[in-house]
């Protein structure tokens, strides 16, 4: 359950304020799938990185699993982003010296698991992605789809109830779009909330869709 | 500690080693040098405490202003007299100079028969086989550096020295003093005491200083005022205080020595700083990506400091482990002459490994404070890296 | 100019606790900026910029704290190492008292580590609650702390340039000698007493501690201070020197005893640090510190451990326990 009411998140270019996002209100329910669409700069992104707790806001209120997260300490957000989000960056942001194996591992290194539960948990969530193939690959060996698949076992692997994309299907393929909505589906299954910020017209024609929400200029058109 | 995290640390550091690299080579050269040169005092130190040992205890010696001058034979009953002296042992030496050349040898004469005065000769005069020494009058024993000085102006076995009348004085070589005993320093000759007398040309009833010891400590300061007592011209030695004078010397050559460090210290903590100022885009990229993930700033934090100690620790060990095998293996060439100039040597190291933990905590300090001290910025700038960085 | 500054460890000791005080002057300057832009309500870049400045501030007291735990027993060693040329010290405890600054230096050292624990604890608490609580608790404690670091610097600096190395010191022996006729002891106990006391505080602090008992726990960690001091003293230390009337704290750090006053003493401060700490969270913040008591249980017990161990092993090898003998001690 995601509740935002009247957010705003701006930056002072010299005097002036640049809005990215205006007064945003809206709500996700839990399991939903929803898509911001909008054209480069509407502020997708921004609104993206709000509800994933990576940015804060300049003001408004946002809570996220009945948290407040307009405000909280580092470790908490922290924590937050950790339990709740699971993150699939536009540009993928793999480790790149390290393995798929380890590139998965990482966002439990702060939970303080043994090395026995945390291999539990990254197999699985190779298994869900498709990937446990190259799970010993170098991540930058890895071609486009490869790595978006390792990006996704990695947003799994701490069982998040919500996942976040970032322009998924950016730089990928027709065949690996495919593979990649195949996995959404997956995972909407699952009763994960998703979250997808595209201007990729492919997405609307899906039939599972629960909301789409327009942005323009950082402001909320239906 | 979660073993997770150091898997972690370990593949992380290894894939940054290019950045590491550099770092870690410099702190090796850096700590090599210092240890080096810890090592080398803390030797030094020793072999002096263990020369000291067989010095006696006290020495006295007659002043003509801020000259030692040879004295008396008939001190010695005066001496006797005082309560705690029970023995006093006359001895001869001097320094011989060959002008041409500007060295000198330190002549000394010992009285063969009273063996037990010179302590430490003992053990070398008790492998010796005087009879034979004394078939010839005219033989000498001579340390390692007036040994080589002989064969390279081939001398064969024979030296001739000139009293200060300009009488010759041909002298056999009878052995080579061993080179790692504590009291022998490789310039020195060795003669049996009227000789040393008539090359140096010190009259017969005359020796250079006396030489006695008193066992019991507390009686060291009141046996000093007594020997003071009586003659205005006299000195009086004890062995505290010349150890005192070579700690002296020792602290003000490592007082040198650590300023200098300290200018290499503070140019090494610059390039740190700067080292891990720069902006490595892909390290912060990857920081803002584990922040992204869920990482909290202690846990980055954590990351960047463990990798930080692990240069540390990573350049501390081999360092030392060089710089031992430098000084105690190949017994610190160059740095030797460096440290104790190359004129005449006072004392030569042994070389006896004396490593405790507080010489190498000595080194650690000196070394990790500035370390950690020069990077605590830089490192705490990209560990709190926004993760809002990974979203673009 | 003195030459003792120049000795070597003294330089590094100097050099090494100037640095520390550097880079806690960045701190101290960063500590005083959050304190007056802290406003922990506000959505401003400049807050978010102040939160994380506060984890500088914890980095460089962390660093500080783990340098300074190593640089106390190294500023013993360096005056176990300096009694060597100065004339009439065999240990610490005649340097240390050669002039005024030595006791006064070694009990300012160990309120700044005691100080600057309690600071991490607090800090730890602090980050760890959701609207950062005690800010300016710990930000004032700071204030606080270094004051103390930087007297502790200029004594640091002080001590060692005001000893001369020419006149002649006190050692232990007339230091902590027992005086003819007069109890050395606190409170007017005797050795038993004083012995059987040790025991029971050490058997009160663990009760206590399990008991959740906080109160009758601070009593215990205030009586064994005395307690424990002059039990290793008088007793204890005495069987670590195999010496009826070596009464001295500082010699069973040397070789000789195989350093073991360097884990003694410091599980008997680590045991006081840790449960005063642990006190003062239940207490003043309400939080639970079961880990801190535990490693203070811990601490008393290795502390403990190792005074019985060398009772019973003298009695072991000998059959007997030591007796004083009334002599008169030379030095
Ligand atoms: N740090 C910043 N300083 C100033 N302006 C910024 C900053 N970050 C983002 N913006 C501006 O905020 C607006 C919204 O950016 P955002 O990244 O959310 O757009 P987007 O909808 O994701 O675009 P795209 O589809 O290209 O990714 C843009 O106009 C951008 O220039
Ligand atoms: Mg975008």
């Amino acid at each position: 359950m995601i509740e935002i009411k009247n957010l705003n998140r701006y930056y002072q270019v010299g005097k002036e304020r640049f809005y990215a996002i205006r007064d945003i209100s809206l709500s996700i329910k839990k399991g939903e799938f929803v898509l911001f669409h909008g054209v480069s700069g509407s502020g997708k992104t921004t609104l993206l990185s709000i509800i994933a707790g990576v940015d804060r806001p300049s003001s408004g209120m946002i809570s996220v699993n009945n948290e407040l997260i307009s405000k909280l300490p580092d470790q908490h957000l922290s924590r937050f982003r950790n339990r709740e989000i699971g993150i699939i960056f536009q540009h993928y942001n793999l480790l790149e010296s390290l393995t798929v194996y380890d590139n998965v591992s990482a966002p439990l290194i702060p939970e303080r698991l043994s090395l026995k539960e945390i291999d539990k948990r990254v197999k699985k969530s190779l298994k869900i992605a498709n990937i446990s193939h190259k799970a010993n690959s170098i991540a930058s060996t890895l071609s486009g789809g490869e790595k978006q698949r390792c990006a996704i076992a990695r947003a799994l692997v701490t069982d998040a109830s919500i996942i976040v994309c970032d322009e998924p299907t950016a730089n990928l393929d027709r065949a690996n779009i495919d593979i990649f909505l195949d996995i959404l589906k997956k995972l909407h299954k699952l009763n994960k909330t998703i979250i997808v910020s595209t201007h990729d017209p492919i997405f609307q024609k899906l039939d599972y869709i629960d909301q789409i929400i327009h942005l323009e200029d950082g402001v909320l058109v239906s | 500690m979660n073993s997770p995290f150091f898997r972690f640390l370990l593949l992380s550091f290894y894939s940054e080693k290019a950045k590491q690299i550099t770092v870690i080579i410099f702190s090796i050269i850096i700590i090599f040098i210092l240890s080096s040169v810890l090592f080398l005092s803390t030797s030094m130190h020793y072999s002096i405490t263990e020369a000291l040992k067989y010095q006696p205890d006290f020495i006295v010696q007659k002043m003509a202003g801020d000259r030692r001058v040879n004295i008396s034979e008939r001190v010695t009953d005066e001496l006797i007299e005082i309560p705690s002296i029970a023995k006093v042992t006359p001895r001869v030496y001097g320094r011989y100079f060959l002008k041409p050349l500007g060295k000198s040898f330190l002549v000394v004469g010992v009285d063969f028969f009273d063996v037990q005065s010179h302590r430490g000769l003992e053990k070398i005069i008790d492998n010796m086989d005087l009879n034979k020494f004394f078939k010839r009058r005219d033989n000498m024993l001579v340390g390692e550096g007036v040994d080589r000085f002989m064969r390279e102006h081939h001398y064969d076995n024979n030296m001739t020295f000139f009293t200060p009348k300009g009488k010759a004085i041909t002298l056999h070589k009878f052995a080579t003093l061993p080179k790692n005993s504590e009291l022998v320093s490789s310039d020195m000759v060795i003669v049996p005491i009227d000789l040393a007398k008539k090359i140096l040309g010190i009259k017969r009833r005359e020796v250079s200083d006396f030489a006695f010891n008193v066992p019991n400590i507390l009686e060291w300061e009141i046996v000093t005022i007594k020997v003071s007592a009586l003659d205005y011209d006299l000195r009086v030695i004890n062995k505290k205080e010349s150890y005192k004078a070579y700690a002296e010397f020792f602290d003000f050559k490592g007082g040198f020595f650590l300023s200098i460090f300290l200018i290499v210290l503070i140019s090494f903590s610059l390039i740190l700083y700067q080292r891990y100022s720069q902006l490595y885009s892909t390290e912060r990229r990857n920081i803002g990506v584990l922040r992204a993930l869920g990482w909290s700033i202690k846990d980055t934090l954590k990351l960047k400091f463990f990798e930080a100690l692990l240069v540390v620790f990573i350049s501390y060990t081999i360092g030392v482990s060089l710089a031992y095998i430098f000084v105690y293996i190949f017994h610190a060439p160059i740095l030797k002459n460096i440290f104790l100039g190359s004129s005449n040597i006072m004392v030569e190291p042994t070389f006896v490994p004396v490593i405790d933990i507080f010489l190498l905590s000595s080194i650690f300090l000196l070394y990790a404070i500035p370390f950690i001290a020069s990077v605590i910025i830089p490192v705490w700038r990209i560990s709190t890296t926004n993760p809002k960085e990974a979203m673009r | 100019m003195n030459s003792l500054l120049l000795n070597t460890d003294i330089a590094i000791f100097l050099l090494g606790e100037f640095i520390l005080w550097v880079v806690l002057l960045i701190a101290f300057g960063v500590n005083l900026y959050l304190l007056k832009k802290w406003d922990f309500h506000s959505y401003t870049n400049l807050q978010y910029r102040i939160e994380k400045l506060a984890y500088l501030i914890m980095v460089i007291i962390i660093f500080s704290f783990l340098m300074k735990f190593i640089l106390l027993p190294y500023f013993v060693f360096t005056m176990d190492k300096i009694s060597d040329i100065v004339p009439g010290a065999m240990c610490s405890a005649g340097v240390i008292s050669f002039n005024a600054y030595g006791m006064k230096l070694f009990f300012i050292k160990m309120a700044i580590l005691l100080l600057l624990m309690i600071w991490l604890m607090i800090n730890h608490y602090d980050i760890e609650a959701k609207v950062y609580p005690w800010f300016r608790a710990k930000s004032w404690l700071f204030v606080f702390i270094f004051i103390l670091i930087t007297i502790e610097l200029y004594w640091d600096y002080a001590f060692f340039a005001d000893i001369d190395i020419h006149k002649v010191l006190n050692c232990c022996s007339t230091l902590y000698g027992l005086l003819e006729g007069v109890n050395p002891l606190p409170f007017g106990l005797d050795k038993r007493e004083i012995i059987i006391l040790f025991y029971m505080i050490y058997a009160m602090i663990i009760s206590s501690t399990f008991g959740k008992q906080n109160y009758i726990l601070l009593i215990g960690l205030i009586l064994f201070i005395p307690i424990g001091y002059y039990s290793v003293l008088y007793f204890f230390g005495t069987y670590i020197y195999e010496m009826p009337n070596h009464n001295c704290p500082f010699c069973m750090l040397q070789k000789d005893y195989y350093y073991i006053g360097y884990p003694l003493w410091g599980s008997f401060f680590g045991g006081v640090f840790l449960g005063i700490t642990a006190i003062l969270a239940e207490e003043r913040l309400k939080k639970d510190s079961k880990r801190l008591k535990y490693l203070m249980v811990l601490s008393f017990t290795i502390f403990v451990t190792i005074c019985t161990f060398f009772v019973l092993h003298y009695y072991y090898k000998n059959g007997v326990f030591l007796e004083p003998v009334k002599v008169e001690m030379v030095m």
